[in-house]
């Protein structure tokens, strides 16, 4: 179909209104990533450039038995959260579609934490999880459920677990209200087709709604993906990475790197690294998403 | 009748949802009035008071005012020129196409490439690229101003925004168009009488998600602000909190102070921001 | 405009660069409007750069208002000063400089003292921008060590030396000037608090218990055994920062790192994992083991830790002096004993040499020693610091200056007084020259704050403390800091100007 704006199609005019984004785009995301990835075979500090060390840097950063625990928490975290919040979303989708008394409550109750700051989820949380101050474990030793009153935090093991669970919890309402909105948009029919051939209410929200909803999971898989891998106030908030660095995730790891102690050199290869993992995740969710749909 | 059988089921899940969402709030509200050495001492014990002329001496000392003032300020003016920028990018991608046009795709797709790339990793530069920036605009734009976020904001939003505004365009049918340059329109008069009102539940949903992106930003706005005069909101709780010591119990009445706002903020918008959702299509 | 450009179909090359230039100036001219209006009451970010750009009228106006304004001032009679003093110390009844600010300008009424207040960490970043771009604050706090070091770099910041007279000599103690002495004799800056690291007892609970307060390491443990049979804390100690194991790097100077630190850090003829530090690693992992920190003490800050010696729970803390405040007026300050710490018999370093000395001060910028009236009050208001007055007004604070002033302290407490006796103590070797975070040797602009190997070195307190290290990888973790310090002398050497 030939679009009939082609008279205002003049290349200028087209370069014109695309130059100021482009122009943003350009400094703002093409450079710095040419800057990190440059950089990351450079010795820099914030003071000085002292020029190229080739592969020195990465080879510091990949032999760092830290960096290989912090992988290891930021996968969990990735994880995690695609594990846990993809389905409380859809199941927060259909508890707000469900038609009853505070429903709207329930809708803004659920949204709300996800317009605060992260800084301050993260610190109310802080209150809730630490295991020497926090509400959780304080309430779980006054009831003698001292076994279960876990380092949720400060320790070296369970920190990604909460992690995820701040995150979970900051987030859920966001991604209810994306299922709700799939699920309003659902046509009616094939529903009551199935309605006619008896089908019951689970087989119709297995079979019918959830392939439905196929196109909204895919997106919200890679929202929560990308997201993950950008979880950093939570961390920062709770441990500071602590201890001795074994919370840390690559955020927050090169966070440290880059802005207290200055190492540029290692930090860009950090920050590179991270970009190469969330490229590899969101290409690996989307093709595999697309395999299913050929199928 | 098969209906009720589902209703107490259906409450009891809601109530403990808002229970679970509601609660860590509440307690943070508790702690607000108490001291550090309540919060560290006797974690479960209530405050022994409610006094709430901590609040205002709170206030004072975040400047909980000029906070919000500067997030207010920063976070319009930055979503008025992200949609006025990307309003016109997008619509040379979506409209102003000979037939198939390679250019508007490999745009379009680079753009929304962008979305993949956490902020974490482009954070280095930006220190940079801001501070000689100030250079040349005279300290406005550069490192410790208010105004030099914009950009890194603006650019920030190039993915989502782009997706949405080339979205939404698509789908309006090219026969509004065709009517208007019949009638003689103009391009500026076609973008601003034919496409923007009817993309205006997009717009008012890109502009709530750019608003809350600003407001809430923290690892930009932590490199590149320090003079605590032009804070933003997600770095108020440095205001308690310096190298050596920190204040808790304020911390907690600087959270309950920002979140009230935002609540009842959300409360007059939640409509605008579903309804939106549903006018994008879902792409986001 | 674009429909213009479209009837007239030779829309030229004129008019295209035309639209673009239209959109670039829209912008500028909105940024610049926007910051005209509610930027007017912040100088420091007009000022910064704007001599640097002609097209930003909104700016440079704003800036030559103030200029102008300025000279109209000096003109008048009364003679108005203007200053500015940067400082991270948010709450100026907290800031021993901001105090003694507050109280001068009730004195000096046309000397008016704006505060500018940054962030710690963005502070320590920005400062040596501000040194290189030559647009230092008039008046700054700063790390002694770095004031010398950007002095000797570029001369953006001001040679003191003529303003010390004998007279203002003669209010100073020894220790005052060492550290903002550069190499050729200059002072470049006046001297902040003298910086102590000492040990609090709760000696209540010595008593209770019947524990004897620590003198040796033997005693230390004997005191952590029976306070862990009681469920008392021994040491109140947070590992999530990393500054207040200050308290244990001295043990590494009682076990000769300052000893040893030409071979360690300069000649590089012996390994940190071979020297006798490691003694102080083991007795740290030590104590870690035989209980003397608070559970879970990794996610506890510095506050948490006072906390805990504030509410009678714990027995010890290892403090700094400008963190005496937090203790000051408590219940638990009638009962405190102040030491220098524990000593190790077994050791053949000097035991009695203990952390302390001016290590930060108060910097004056080149610009500003320029205008003779802006210098003649700084000075004279660094000179009020060491009155009597003075001396008080900083205490208030809780900064023990190196004064020689001999004040009533008598309204200042148990811990007050304790403090100014320990430092009298003419047989302890206060360390002068060393700060705590060992910049021994190195350049400060080299290792300043990167702190390769001084990051680490730390962390490993920190991580024997919170328990994530036991005694038993002490040795490997030795091995590694051998190797970052290897690296960081290597890269030094090939630095070095």
């Amino acid at each position: 179909m030939v679009n009939n704006l082609y008279l205002f199609s003049k290349r200028w005019i087209k370069t014109a209104f695309i130059l100021p984004t482009f122009l943003i785009f350009a400094v703002y995301t093409v450079y710095p990533l040419y800057n990190i990835i440059l950089t990351s075979f450079k010795k820099q500090t914030f003071y000085e450039d002292f020029g190229f060390v080739g592969l020195d840097n990465w080879k510091n950063v990949l032999k760092d038995e830290i960096v290989h625990k912090v992988l290891w928490n930021t996968v969990i975290v990735v994880f995690g959260e695609l594990v846990l919040l993809l389905p409380l979303g859809i199941l927060l989708g259909f508890l707000l579609n469900a038609n009853f008394k505070g429903n709207h409550f329930v809708r803004v109750a659920t949204f709300v934490p996800y317009i605060l700051s992260g800084v301050m989820i993260a610190i109310i949380w802080f209150f809730l999880l630490d295991p020497g101050v926090g509400v959780i474990n304080a309430i779980l030793k006054h009831i003698g459920l001292d076994s279960l009153a876990f380092n949720w935090i400060g320790g070296t093991k369970l920190t990604p677990y909460s992690v995820v669970a701040v995150d979970t919890w900051k987030s859920v309402g966001f991604y209810g209200v994306l299922f709700l909105t799939g699920l309003k948009m659902l046509p009616k029919d094939s529903f009551e087709a199935a309605m006619i051939d008896g089908a019951t209410r689970w087989q119709r929200t297995f079979y019918i709604t959830l392939p439905l909803l196929k196109e909204t999971i895919k997106i919200s898989a890679v929202m929560i993906v990308i997201n993950a891998f950008n979880s950093f106030q939570t961390v920062l908030m709770l441990t500071g990475g602590g201890p001795n660095n074994q919370s840390h995730l690559i955020t927050t790891l090169l966070y440290k790197v880059s802005f207290t102690q200055y190492d540029f050199g290692q930090g860009s290869v950090l920050a590179t690294l991270l970009f190469l993992f969330v490229m590899a995740f969101s290409i690996l969710i989307l093709a595999f998403s697309r395999k299913r749909i050929e199928e | 009748m098969k209906m009720n059988k589902i209703r107490l089921p259906l409450y009891l899940v809601a109530i403990v949802v808002s229970l679970l969402m509601v609660l860590p709030f509440l307690w943070g509200a508790v702690l607000s009035f108490k001291d550090n050495d309540g919060i560290f001492n006797n974690p479960l014990q209530l405050p022994k008071a409610f006094d709430f002329s901590l609040y205002k001496e709170t206030y004072q000392t975040a400047h909980i005012g000029r906070l919000f003032f500067n997030s207010l300020v920063l976070a319009l003016v930055t979503s008025v020129i992200e949609i006025i920028v990307m309003f016109f990018s997008s619509f040379a991608i979506a409209r102003l196409n000979h037939k198939y046009n390679t250019v508007s795709d490999l745009v379009y797709y680079l753009f929304l490439s962008a979305s993949a790339i956490p902020v974490l990793v482009l954070l280095m530069p930006y220190y940079e690229i801001t501070l000689s920036l100030g250079k040349y605009t005279g300290g406005v734009l550069g490192v410790d101003s208010l105004w030099g976020l914009i950009l890194p904001y603006v650019a920030g939003g190039i993915p989502f925004m782009t997706l949405m505004l080339v979205g939404g365009m698509r789908g309006i049918p090219l026969e509004m168009e065709e009517a208007g340059i019949i009638d003689g329109a103009g391009l500026l008069r076609m973008i601003f009488s034919i496409e923007a009102p009817l993309l205006s539940p997009v717009i008012a949903t890109l502009f709530i998600f750019s608003f809350l992106g600003v407001w809430n930003e923290f690892p930009i706005a932590s490199i590149l602000l320090s003079n605590k005069a032009h804070f933003t909101i997600p770095l108020a709780l440095s205001f308690f909190k310096d190298q050596f010591s920190a204040d808790y119990g304020a911390m907690m009445r600087g959270v309950v102070m920002i979140f009230i706002p935002q609540a009842v903020f959300y409360f007059f918008f939640q409509k605008r921001i579903t309804e939106g959702m549903v006018t994008a299509g879902l792409k986001g | 405009m674009c429909y213009i450009s479209y009837t007239f179909r030779e829309g030229t090359e004129h008019m295209k660069k035309k639209a673009v230039y239209v959109l670039l100036a829209l912008a500028i001219v909105l940024l610049s409007a926007c910051n005209s209006k509610s930027n007017n009451n912040d100088s420091s970010n007009a000022s910064t750069n704007a001599a640097t750009n002609k097209d930003n009228t909104a700016a440079t106006t704003n800036d030559g208002n103030k200029a102008t304004n300025a000279n109209a001032d000096a003109d008048k009679p009364a003679k108005e000063v203007k200053l500015t003093y940067a400082t991270f110390i948010g709450d100026g009844d907290k800031d021993m400089m901001g105090i003694v600010i507050k109280e001068f300008m009730k004195t000096h009424p046309n000397v008016k003292i704006e505060t500018q207040v940054y962030d710690h960490d963005t502070y320590q970043q920005k400062l040596p921008i501000m040194a290189q771009s030559n647009t230092l604050p008039d008046l700054f706090w700063w790390n002694a060590t770095l004031i010398t070091g950007a002095f000797d770099q570029n001369h953006s910041i001001a040679d003191l030396t003529q303003y010390y007279d004998d007279d203002f000599k003669a209010m100073l103690t020894p220790a005052a000037l060492v550290n903002l002495t550069t190499k050729d004799g200059k002072i470049v800056g006046f001297p902040a608090e003298m910086q102590v690291q000492g040990w609090l007892h709760n000696k209540a609970l010595f008593d209770k218990y019947g524990v004897k307060i620590p003198t040796t390491f033997d005693e230390l443990k004997d005191a952590v055994k029976t306070f862990k049979q009681n469920n008392v804390v021994t040491i109140a100690e947070g590992t999530k920062d990393a500054w207040p194991t200050w308290g244990f790097e001295d043990w590494l100077t009682k076990w000769g790192i300052h000893a040893n630190a030409d071979a360690l850090f300069n000649a590089n003829t012996m390994k940190y994992s071979e020297s006798d530090v490691v003694n102080a690693y083991n007795a740290v992992g030590e104590l870690a083991e035989l209980g003397a920190f608070p559970a879970n003490n990794s996610t506890m800050g510095f506050d948490q830790a006072i906390a805990l010696f504030n509410a009678g729970k714990a027995a010890m803390i290892s403090i700094p002096s400008d963190q005496l405040g937090k203790i000051v007026g408590t219940p638990v300050e009638k009962d405190t004993e102040y030491t220098w710490g524990i000593q190790f018999p077994n050791s053949k370093y000097d035991q009695l040499r203990v952390p302390g000395g001016v290590t930060n001060g108060y910097a004056v910028s080149a610009k500003a020693a320029e205008d003779p009236d802006k210098i003649a009050a700084i000075v004279e208001l660094n000179k009020f610091r060491f009155t009597e007055e003075g001396f008080k007004l900083s205490l208030k604070a809780g900064a023990n200056l190196p004064a020689n002033v001999s004040a009533d302290l008598s309204e200042f407490g148990k811990i007050i007084q304790d403090q100014a006796k320990m430092i009298a103590d003419p047989n302890v070797h206060i360390d002068l020259t060393s700060d705590y975070s060992f910049h021994l040797i190195w350049d400060a602009n080299w290792e300043a704050y990167g702190s390769k190997f001084g990051t680490p070195k730390g962390a490993l307190i920190n991580a024997l403390i919170d328990g994530s290290k036991k005694t038993k990888d002490i040795p490997a973790e030795l091995k590694k800091l051998d190797a970052i310090k290897d690296q960081v002398i290597k890269d030094w050497k090939a630095n070095k100007k």
